[in-house]
């Protein structure tokens, strides 16, 4: 009895464990060799990280005087977004460079690359005017940006109306110095204009800014304060030579001591809001921005900075971009091109401030 | 199923090799993954740090060109133009390399432009030279100082590159090296894994194969603890197992076979020895009777001879014989009462037996006696034929009034010897005749003057010989005298 039950045992545990065998080797088998495959897939996707590679057929380059500015790097963005479009790559020159070089540098450089067309942030230099005039001579339609080498071969200026922009600073100056307390001392105006004097379009904006406070003045909006406007060089290459000339025009030994300072470009702006900051004389010294960095917008909504011309950069991009191809295409394009300009002050800035918070995101 | 039913017909050692087979191919595909993925991740290495090797080349490639520009510049001789012009040649060819395509990649872009302005400064520093042999002093200068220019430029943007790529690829590489220790990782617990999933298939499969062996093992170890009466195992595997355990089958069924006809055989030997021992214990009570009938047969066969001795002396020489005779018949008891004795023997017997009847009756039986002399010494029990003869004279021939006749005769019949013992008495009904035969006519013991009974000599005859009849006893009815043959092998 207990033989035969041992022996059926046996029977059950064999047949227990042989259909077992078969598929849990089978099973076993395929799901390493499986898993192996799928490691390994993985581990080849993730090495791999394919870049997708976007072919252009044309080649622009623009050539700024300081490639850390955002009022430089928005204007090359919406360039570039436009270029993309049109199958066309813009470059911000010497970005990827490790040395710094001078934009007659660049432009030299560019030249040499054979680029399809250049963007330059040009001055009215003799260097600069034979530069643009090589690279006109190469086959390579060069655009003036904001500033203009009138004299050169550029086939078209893309800028603001430097005069329209002088008598908006003209007109704030005017306001301030008839809201100032009389006296017999005058307001003082500081205009910082940057080191390349020759630039014609610093000067028609400066004209724009005497004019239009002269009739100010003549015409009693500013009570009995006379207005003494001064035009004050600054090396506004970098942040720190900036704060530099402002801290000299303060405080130096020659100090004009200004009541009001006009800043023409975003690092003379931030420069002098910095100073007035440091030194404490925000409410003592009014300054007058250049461009709508977030940082200048804020500084408006705390009041430091009075108010700032805001220039529409997008127009600005997209204008270079189709000045350039329109030449190279027809041979011909608009000499003159001006972008938009706005105001800004503690009025309308928190508008503005709302627009560029995603941008800083 | 099918996989199963293939299993099981596939051979042990097939199977053996299989399953060493199964586990190492999995270990070996897992290697060769893993084997792959680094021979993968070293080739990548290699070219990562490629671009930055060609890049270092064409810096030294163009610094040579300046080099050797400028040299011959200043020396103007031919030797330093034909040095110039190689390695102008050589840099030309690594600026064709590079790449001239306007990517959406910065690298990419970047070769773009060293191509161009190196594509120019072979132009300007071709002039250079040109303008030099020409010596045209003004317009060489002038070229001179624009490809010196252009060089900075060159060396300034390869620098760059160099750098970035650099950065980038040391980058790629972090990424790279990180990936692959993720991936050995991953191999080395898939590895672990997969030999312990090895393992234990492994020994899965083992025990499968091994299983009937060891229900084997126990069986056997049953029948060699005696126990053939054992269920037939199950023949599950086609193989060498299954072969032995058919064969084992078949061994324990032969095996209980062997044993059954061993038992029957000794049975038969037992019975054999239970016969020997009969007919010893006949023998024995024969023996026994014999002796309470002659009670001393040496002091009788002694005092008989010294009787002899006497009658031989006085001369009388019937008597001296009649002693004889008497001391012989007592003689034989003495001497072969156990044994297997001759015809011959038993005949001179019934000799001395007959003589001493006649002396003591006074010659009143014939005696006659007809013999094969050539079956005389055929073997046969003692103590046979006298106790037959007995028997005639006591019952045939002592109660009749004519004259008593007994005849001995011996001959062959084939392979038969028969001793025939016949008289002409009274005779027997056929009924005391089968009664004789049967054993079962008990003889009166004062009848029988002490005598060994027929019954006694039959059966000894009957375990003697090994037949059932070895006796005949034939009578043709009332006074017609009795016949005994006896049946015996040559």
């Amino acid at each position: 009895m207990s033989e035969k039950k041992s022996g059926n045992e046996a029977k059950e545990g064999a047949k227990k464990l042989r259909i077992p065998t078969s598929v849990i080797v089978t099973v076993f088998f395929l799901a390493t060799v499986a898993v192996m495959f799928i490691i390994f897939l993985n581990y080849l996707t993730y090495v791999d990280d394919p870049e997708t590679e976007k072919l252009y057929d044309r080649y622009y380059a623009m050539i700024v005087p300081d490639r850390e500015s955002s009022f430089w790097n928005e204007v090359y963005e919406s360039a570039h977004k436009i270029a993309e479009q049109q199958g066309i790559y813009v470059e911000m020159l010497g970005k990827s460079m490790l040395r710094q070089y001078s934009r007659e540098d660049q432009l030299r450089i560019a030249v040499a690359e054979s680029v399809d067309g250049i963007i330059v942030v040009a001055d009215e230099s003799e260097e600069m005017r034979e530069l643009i005039s090589l690279a006109t001579e190469s086959g390579i339609p060069v655009v003036t940006l904001m500033s203009d080498c009138p004299s050169s071969d550029r086939c078209s200026f893309v800028g603001i109306s430097n005069y329209n922009i002088g008598r908006e600073y003209g007109n704030l100056i005017v306001r301030l110095a008839g809201r100032a307390p009389q006296s017999e001392e005058p307001v003082r105006v500081a205009v910082l204009v940057n080191g390349y004097t020759e630039a014609s379009g610093q000067n028609i904006l400066c004209m724009g800014i005497q004019e239009t406070v002269e009739a100010g003045v003549l015409q009693g909006y500013t009570g009995d304060r006379k207005v003494d406007i001064s035009l004050v060089q600054i090396d506004d290459s970098n942040a720190f030579s900036t704060q530099e000339g402002v801290r000299e025009l303060v405080f130096g030994p020659d100090a004009y001591n200004p009541d009001i300072i006009v800043c023409l470009s975003e690092t003379e702006t931030t420069g002098a809001y910095q100073t007035v900051v440091d030194y404490n004389k925000v409410g003592v010294i009014t300054v007058l921005g250049y461009h709508d960095s977030p940082a200048i917008l804020n500084a408006i909504d705390r009041s430091v900075i009075e108010a700032t011309i805001s220039i529409d950069t997008e127009q600005l991009g997209s204008s270079c971009v189709e000045a350039l191809s329109e030449y190279i295409e027809y041979g011909l394009t608009s000499q003159y091109i001006t972008a938009d300009s706005l105001l800004i002050d503690s009025l309308n800035v928190s508008k503005y401030l709302k627009k560029e918070v995603p941008d800083e995101k | 199923m099918k996989s199963d039913s293939f299993l099981r017909r596939i051979s042990l050692k097939n199977k053996m090799v299989g399953i060493s087979l199964l586990a190492n191919v999995l270990i070996l595909i897992v290697n060769v993954v893993l084997m792959f993925a680094i021979n993968n991740l070293s080739d990548r290495m290699d070219a990562v740090f490629k671009d930055n090797l060609f890049l270092e080349e064409l810096m030294g490639s163009i610094t040579r060109v300046q080099d050797n520009m400028t040299e011959y510049l200043n020396n103007k001789t031919s030797d330093t133009l034909t040095e110039y012009f190689s390695s102008e040649q050589e840099f030309r060819d690594l600026v064709a390399q590079l790449d001239d395509d306007i990517s959406s990649l910065p690298f990419t872009r970047m070769e773009r432009s060293i191509k161009r302005m190196c594509q120019k400064y072979i132009d300007e520093v071709n002039l250079t030279i040109e303008y030099k042999r020409g010596r045209n002093v003004e317009k060489y200068r002038l070229k001179y100082e624009n490809a010196t220019r252009l060089f900075d430029y060159i060396e300034s943007a390869i620098y760059s590159l160099n750098n970035e790529q650099f950065a980038e690829n040391s980058d790629n590489y972090t990424k790279l090296l990180s990936a692959f220790r993720r991936f050995e990782m991953t191999s080395n617990l898939v590895l672990a894994l997969v030999i312990a999933g090895n393992i234990i298939v492994v020994t899965r499969l083992t025990l499968a194969v091994i299983r009937p062996l060891q229900n084997l093992t126990e069986k056997a170890g049953e029948v060699g603890r005696g126990n053939f009466d054992i269920s037939p195992l199950e023949v599950v595997n086609n193989d060498e197992v299954g072969v032995v355990t058919e064969a084992f089958n078949q061994m324990t069924v032969s095996i209980r076979d062997y044993i059954d006809r061993l038992r029957e055989s000794s049975a038969a030997e037992r019975r054999l020895r239970e016969n020997e021992l009969l007919m010893q214990a006949h023998l024995k009570e024969a023996q026994l009777k014999y002796l309470q009938a002659q009670i001393n047969p040496h002091f009788l066969f002694n005092t008989l001879n010294a009787g002899a001795q006497l009658a031989m002396m006085e001369g009388a020489d019937k008597t001296n014989g009649y002693i004889e005779h008497v001391a012989n018949f007592f003689r034989y008891n003495v001497k072969k009462g156990s044994e297997i004795v001759t015809i011959r023997e038993e005949v001179e017997l019934i000799d001395n037996y007959i003589y001493i009847l006649n002396v003591r009756f006074s010659g009143d039986i014939k005696y006659e006696k007809k013999l094969d002399e050539s079956v005389l010494d055929t073997p046969m029990p003692s103590m046979i034929l006298q106790p037959i003869v007995e028997n005639c004279v006591n019952h045939g021939i002592r109660e009749m009034l004519g004259e008593g006749r007994i005849s001995l005769e011996v001959f062959r019949i084939d392979d038969i010897v028969c001793v025939s013992i016949s008289d002409n008495g009274r005779g027997l009904s056929q009924e005391t005749i089968n009664d004789i035969l049967n054993g079962s006519l008990k003889t009166d013991p004062k009848s029988s003057g002490g005598g060994i009974g027929l019954d006694n000599v039959i059966a000894r005859l009957r375990l003697f010989t090994g037949e059932s009849d070895p006796v005949s006893i034939t009578s043709e009815g009332e006074g017609k005298g009795t016949r005994f043959d006896i049946y015996l092998d040559v």
